[in-house]
């Protein structure tokens, strides 16, 4: 569905087809695929959701740069130009601006439907024989939580007291160098390399689990005064002009996105006082990173500063963690085998209720060292095939 | 190319003389490398035409600011000594609108042209570099 640029042969990872070639390395992937090759640490053309033939009625990627900005090209594989026109050509349609209040239930403890919000506060109530939540780490949770009835005082599919806990982000940290020559800067995709070389647990370090190192090729003109600016490296005023020239197109460095670990601790419930503008109760965040975490990152950050400094950077600017990114939400209704110890079954049904399903990034039980949008589109597709395989048996006890 | 006039915009004469006075400090012309500081005509129209959908945050950060010059001191320092949110604003409007002007991008050696629907070409690089990594056995975690 979403067209993906890659590359076969990735010695960190199970065999798998590439769909198109992947993104071009231009000046700043060679930069640091030099660094890592210095230290023979591992590399490889990232599986990038960007087009780089036409593909499915979008045109290749023409290096626009500013991908986090959207594509007007089209070739940037998000889900409007994807999934979602499949989709509504199918029948399927789409309610935007509403808010669901909870998820009701009838007297045999099955889903019933919806209660929602439209767009000008109209209370509206959608009948289904099956509900699927697609709301992530916090927004599932607080549907769940808000679902509140005789059958489940406690929220809906919270019979083990694990919906909302075990809440998980991505803890990052960016390390970027200043080289002496041009590099690719504001042309071409944000990504192109990346290195699992520290993805794994190794005993001899001071963390369990790792990261990976995401390649980013370099940074437009005002990301470049922005970041300058306010990390002090080009001043206000005087010397402004001399210090960005030495930053401008210079810059190619990495992110380290770190596997965050569960913890019950770490928890989204719902603020006993705020509510939004229809008066549902909001979700409450309580999350305190690991020492695990922390001591990943520092071993990120000194990893990273080893790699550019071998890729030829004169300087190196750091951040750890950052605050802009890492916000995957993760792991509040934890997929598992025990009614116990999870909130779903293995695809994706709830211990609980036999019609309702989740398919976000809240089943997740561990956070990965990767960003997690491409799991969550693989589980979704997981459960949905699950559900049309059974659907005969959709509802019977596991 | 902004609609806008000046009487259109939501700011007194006061406060657009103070936010130009703190643009053209932060980021001053160099006449000598014919650049122009963001206190430039053109350039603090378009900080002004930015700054309308945020309009009341620079309100109260220029009132913030003024309220702080009146203690004294050098501009950029004071402003700088703002509360993060007041100097964020006002270094992403200075900042986002300067180095979109045509003679900076010029300066800069870029093109003067949106990036769509040209694009740019950026080099295949050199896939050999992949040799060594491509001799390394496979080092995931199998499932068990």
């Amino acid at each position: 569905m979403m067209g993906v640029a890659g590359l076969v042969g990735d010695p960190a990872y199970p065999s798998k087809p590439a769909v198109m070639p992947p993104l071009p390395l231009g000046k700043s992937g060679v930069r640091l695929a030099q660094g890592f090759n210095a230290l023979g640490w591992h590399w490889w053309p990232s599986d990038s959701a960007i087009a780089t033939e036409p593909y499915d009625g979008r045109d290749k990627c023409a290096n626009l740069g500013a991908c986090i900005s959207g594509c007007a090209q089209g070739a940037k594989a998000s889900t409007d130009v994807t999934y979602w026109p499949h989709a509504v050509r199918s029948g399927v349609e789409l309610r935007t601006g509403c808010r669901v209040r909870e998820i009701t239930v009838n007297d045999r403890g099955m889903a019933s439907g919806v209660a929602y919000y439209d767009s000008g506060g109209v209370e509206h109530f959608l009948g289904a024989e099956i509900v699927v939540l697609a709301c992530n780490g916090v927004g599932t949770p607080r549907i769940l939580l808000n679902s509140v009835s005789s059958t489940f005082p406690d929220g809906l599919a919270n019979s083990s007291g694990l919906v909302g806990r075990n809440l998980m982000f991505h803890p990052y940290a960016s390390m970027q160098g200043v080289f002496e020559e041009p590099l690719d800067g504001y042309m071409g995709p944000g990504n192109c390399i990346w290195s699992q070389e520290f993805y794994e647990t190794d005993p001899h370090r001071d963390f369990v689990r790792g990261y990976s190192f995401e390649i980013t090729r370099g940074r437009g003109p005002v990301m470049t005064a922005l970041s300058g600016m306010f990390t002090g490296r080009i001043p206000w005023g005087d010397g402004h002009h001399e210090a960005y020239r030495r930053l401008h197109n210079r810059i190619a460095g990495m992110v380290a996105i770190c596997e965050d670990l569960p913890e019950a601790h770490n928890r989204v419930t719902l603020d006993a006082h705020l509510c939004d503008t229809n008066g549902i109760p909001s979700p409450k965040i309580e999350y305190t990173m690991s020492e695990n975490s922390h001591r990943m990152l520092d071993h990120a950050v000194a990893r990273g500063n080893e790699v550019l400094r071998a890729a030829g950077a004169i300087d190196v600017l750091t951040d750890s963690p950052i605050r802009a990114g890492g916000w995957h939400l993760l792991g509040t209704a934890r997929m598992g085998t025990d009614a116990a110890t999870s909130v779903v079954n293995p695809w994706g049904r709830s211990h609980d209720v036999r019609n309702l399903f989740i398919i976000d990034g809240s089943v997740f039980v561990t956070s990965a060292g990767v960003n997690p949008t491409r799991t969550i589109q693989a589980i979704a597709l997981y459960v949905a095939d699950s559900i049309k395989r059974r659907l005969t048996t959709l509802f019977d006890e596991d | 190319m902004n609609d806008a006039i000046a009487t259109d915009l939501p700011f007194s004469v006061s406060q657009r003389q103070l936010f130009r006075s703190l643009a053209g400090a932060m980021i001053p012309a160099a006449p000598s490398s014919g650049l122009p500081g963001a206190d430039d005509d053109v350039i603090f129209f378009d900080i002004l035409c930015a700054s309308v959908p945020l309009a009341e945050h620079v309100r109260v950060a220029l009132s913030a600011l003024q309220n702080a010059l009146e203690e004294g001191g050098d501009i950029n320092a004071v402003a700088q000594t703002l509360e993060p949110e007041h100097v964020g604003l006002f270094v992403s409007l200075v900042v986002r609108c300067f180095y979109r002007d045509e003679r900076v991008m010029r300066s800069l050696e870029m093109e003067v042209r949106p990036p769509y629907p040209g694009g740019f070409e950026v080099e295949q690089g050199d896939w050999s570099l992949l040799d060594p990594v491509r001799e390394r056995l496979p080092f995931y975690r199998g499932v068990k």
